[in-house]
């Protein structure tokens, strides 16, 4: 179980990561002054995709006691374009989850990954003799066995996760050991050890859940990170719990307290010190994350579902995205929108809208004109300008005194203006003409689609009737009308560079008897047989094809008539060797073999194959199964 | 019909009373509830602007103080704010604080009209 679980997830690419991080990453990218420390930062943010730059990072390290724990660390180990590509592809590759883990609730995890390690890398620093990097990746990684279950094991975590709900992680270990084979923190484990992440990462994440049992620590390092780990989960729990720190449990002196600052070593007073710090930071996080946070300031983000595209034959309502920097306007733009059947998300001004809009790619934006920090127009150019949104309805709401704006307005991409304070009528009236134009877009846009998918059947098809046509249905060999081309080409070629060239005309003798005797059938194998032996003794750029009847045709480009005579010799040699059994039947067949070069002194397609002709009827004369490669029309004067 | 003295239009009242299903005054009551506050904000802010002579934040502020006082129907506020919007783009420092002085008597009478509506 374990090496299959393992043998799954060889490349975390099977883990999922979240929904839009890409595009954070784009967003990040796109300018060429991008901080490292953002992206290292943003990369954190997704467990997953840590664990595979991190494993990237290490694959160049050979002594296991400068294993890189830290996601900084490992960006300048590797240069900035593979951080960035892995990053992308990555992350854009996995970002539809649908249909994975069922029960498995993404988006908590994510965050709870998260705030862990925020909670484990200020219990480090604050103590100080733990990197607080490795404490943060430490921690992030901690649950990703809980992800590597849902992600190769869906049904059976579906379960797990269904039976254990509410109870302590002591139990739910133990369901996973009855039900898999292996707890999460033994997967997780493996992983880090497949990265090659070092022992006192693999150490803590093995053991910090299984209070009060503990497992050996190979050094105090991982001893006291197993402790840190343990602590940062207790403090992250509260902060899930939604009552943060404010709640009369976490008193200095209360239980949990006590017990934290029991388990990392800190003073009570040290530990409601980190209270304020891990608040800012978490908020920080939270920004970047775009997950629903335990906090009143991220309400607006937990409707995030409801703007994912909508499914083939659901109701037709638009994903809209509605912008004004007036709460008032916003809340009755969400209303009226809303209550047409559309999914609303809203923003307070432009640059949280182009944000929003990157990720939630709505079908139609209302927006208000004037707005600090980046104003409709300018989010508008910035949409138009973008990849991702580029085709999306813009309507701007105007106010009284903004008509001058209008003309500017249009120039900048809008599609379309409703006046402030608007009737909710001609609002929707408007929003619903918008909605046939992006109907009529997406079904030519549809209609595309299929168009290039018919002209690419097209083209394949082009290619097959084209291969047909130059192919000889029985032996698979090309036919005549390739072998004429096939040579004048070669002609002109050697005419052009003074290279030689030569042809070897090959007759199967007595081929009527074989049809008369054994029946067409039999005849038939014979040329397939027959075919498939030269074809078996030709080089590269030589080639075998069937000209009709019995008559095959050997093109040997830089060929000296002497050394075609040598090749000629050969193929008469493996056909006369060749056994053919059908059934009882046992039988043998000879070839005669004339041979034709441009040092005959032809200089046409038709002089080449006459004269090798003419030799192979010769050959055919001297009786059969020999070569003939002179005499019988050498030079001009006999070639017509 | 709106008079010029008015404190609130009471058709844009009455339009926002009907935004809910069956008679549901809890929408109208949560806009007024963010009108309040927000706009008293806004106020706040805009008299602070003023004192400092930002111009430009002024000019931002009356703007959306003229939407969202005409989504309640206070159209005296929104209007006198629009005049000061106006004198802002002309960059006319004076008059737009002379303006605000009215503007903050509107926006007090229109609050106290918009806070008896919730009984």
């Amino acid at each position: 179980m374990h090496r299959r679980i393992l043998d799954a997830l060889k490349h975390t690419g099977n883990l999922p990561s979240r929904t839009g991080l890409g595009l954070s990453i784009l967003r990040l990218t796109q300018h060429d002054d991008f901080v490292l420390g953002q992206l290292a930062r943003t990369i954190q943010s997704d467990p997953a995709l840590t664990g595979r730059i991190l494993e990237l990072a290490n694959a160049n390290i050979t002594a296991p006691e400068k294993a890189i724990s830290s996601v900084e660390e490992a960006v300048l180990q590797l240069s900035i374009g593979t951080v960035r590509s892995v990053a992308l592809g990555f992350t854009l590759v996995s970002s539809d989850r649908a249909g994975e883990g069922r029960g498995f609730d993404y988006d908590a995890y994510w965050s709870g990954s998260l705030i862990h390690a925020v909670c484990a890398r200020h219990l480090a620093s604050e103590r100080g003799d733990i990197a607080p990097a490795t404490a943060f990746t430490a921690a992030l990684l901690s649950g990703i066995g809980r992800l590597a279950f849902a992600a190769t094991h869906p049904e059976e975590y579906a379960g797990v996760l269904e039976t254990t709900e509410g109870q302590s992680s002591k139990e739910i270990l133990e369901a996973e050991r009855r039900e898999l084979g292996l707890d999460h923190s033994e997967l997780a484990a493996a992983l880090l050890r497949d990265w090659n992440l070092p022992e006192d990462v693999i150490h803590a994440v093995r053991s910090f859940e299984l209070d009060p049992v503990r497992l050996q620590a190979p050094n105090p390092g991982a001893l006291a990170l197993e402790h840190v780990l343990r602590g940062a989960q207790r403090l992250a729990a509260a902060f899930q719990s939604g009552a943060g720190f404010r709640s009369p449990a976490w008193g200095q002196g209360s239980g949990e307290t006590a017990f934290i600052s029991r388990e990392v070593a800190l003073e009570p007073a040290a530990l409601l010190r980190l209270r304020d710090r891990i608040v800012s930071e978490w908020q920080e996080w939270s920004q970047i994350l775009e997950v629903p946070a335990a906090t009143p300031a991220q309400e607006a983000l937990s409707d995030t579902a409801a703007m994912r595209p909508s499914q083939p034959g659901s109701r037709r309502g638009l994903r809209i995205l509605a912008v004004d920097d007036d709460p008032v306007t916003l809340k009755l733009l969400r209303h009226h929108l809303s209550r047409d059947g559309h999914s609303v998300r809203v923003a307070r001004d432009g640059a949280e809208a182009l944000a929003l809009a990157l990720e939630a790619r709505p079908q139609m934006i209302v927006t208000d004109l004037s707005m600090p920090e980046m104003d409709g127009l300018e989010l508008c150019r910035a949409l138009r300008g973008s990849n991702v949104c580029s085709d999306a309805y813009v309507l701007v709401v105007t106010g009284h005194g903004e008509e001058s704006r209008i003309v500017e307005a249009f120039e900048a991409g809008v599609d379309e203006f409703v006046n402030k304070p608007f009737n909710p009528n001609i609002l929707l009236a408007r929003v619903r003409a918008g909605q046939r134009m992006i109907e009529l877009r997406e079904h030519i846009e549809l209609d595309k689609q299929e168009l290039n998918r018919q002209n690419a059947q097209m083209s394949i098809l082009n290619r097959k009737l084209k291969l047909a046509a130059m192919t000889d249905v029985l032996t698979e060999l090309p036919n005549r009308r390739h072998a004429m081309r096939r040579l004048e080409e070669e002609l002109a070629s050697s005419q052009r560079t003074g290279s030689p060239l030569s042809v070897i005309l090959l007759d199967i003798d007595h081929f009527k008897s074989v049809n008369d005797s054994h029946g067409h059938d039999v005849g038939d194998i014979v040329l397939r047989e027959t075919a498939a032996v030269l074809r078996g003794c030709t080089r590269r750029n030589e080639e075998v094809c069937r000209l009709g009847g019995e008559e095959f045709l050997v093109i040997v480009p830089d060929a000296t008539r002497e050394t075609c005579a040598g090749f000629a010799e050969r193929l008469r040699a493996s056909v006369e060797a060749m056994e053919i059994r059908i059934g009882t039947y046992v039988g043998r067949v000879t070839v005669s073999l004339g041979v034709a070069s441009l040092e005959d002194g032809v200089n046409t397609v038709d002089g080449l194959i006459k004269l090798a002709d003419r030799r192979a009827y010769a050959a055919k004369a001297t009786g059969r199964n020999c070569v003939v490669s002179s005499g019988e029309g050498d030079g001009r004067a006999q070639s017509a | 019909m709106l008079q010029p003295n008015d404190v609130l239009d009471m058709s844009v009242i009455a339009a926002l009373r009907e935004l809910g299903d069956d008679g549901d005054q809890s929408l109208f009551l949560e806009l007024l509830e963010l009108y309040v506050d927000d706009s008293t904000r806004q106020m706040e802010r805009l008299e602070q602007s003023l004192h400092a002579g930002d111009v430009k934040l002024s000019e931002r502020i009356a703007h959306t103080l003229k939407s969202s006082s005409a989504n309640l129907g206070a159209m005296t506020v929104s209007k006198i704010c629009f005049e000061i919007e106006l004198l802002g783009r002309n960059q006319s420092a004076a008059g737009m604080s002379t303006l605000f002085e009215s503007a903050r008597e509107a926006h007090r009478s229109a609050v106290s009209a918009l806070i008896a509506l919730r009984a």
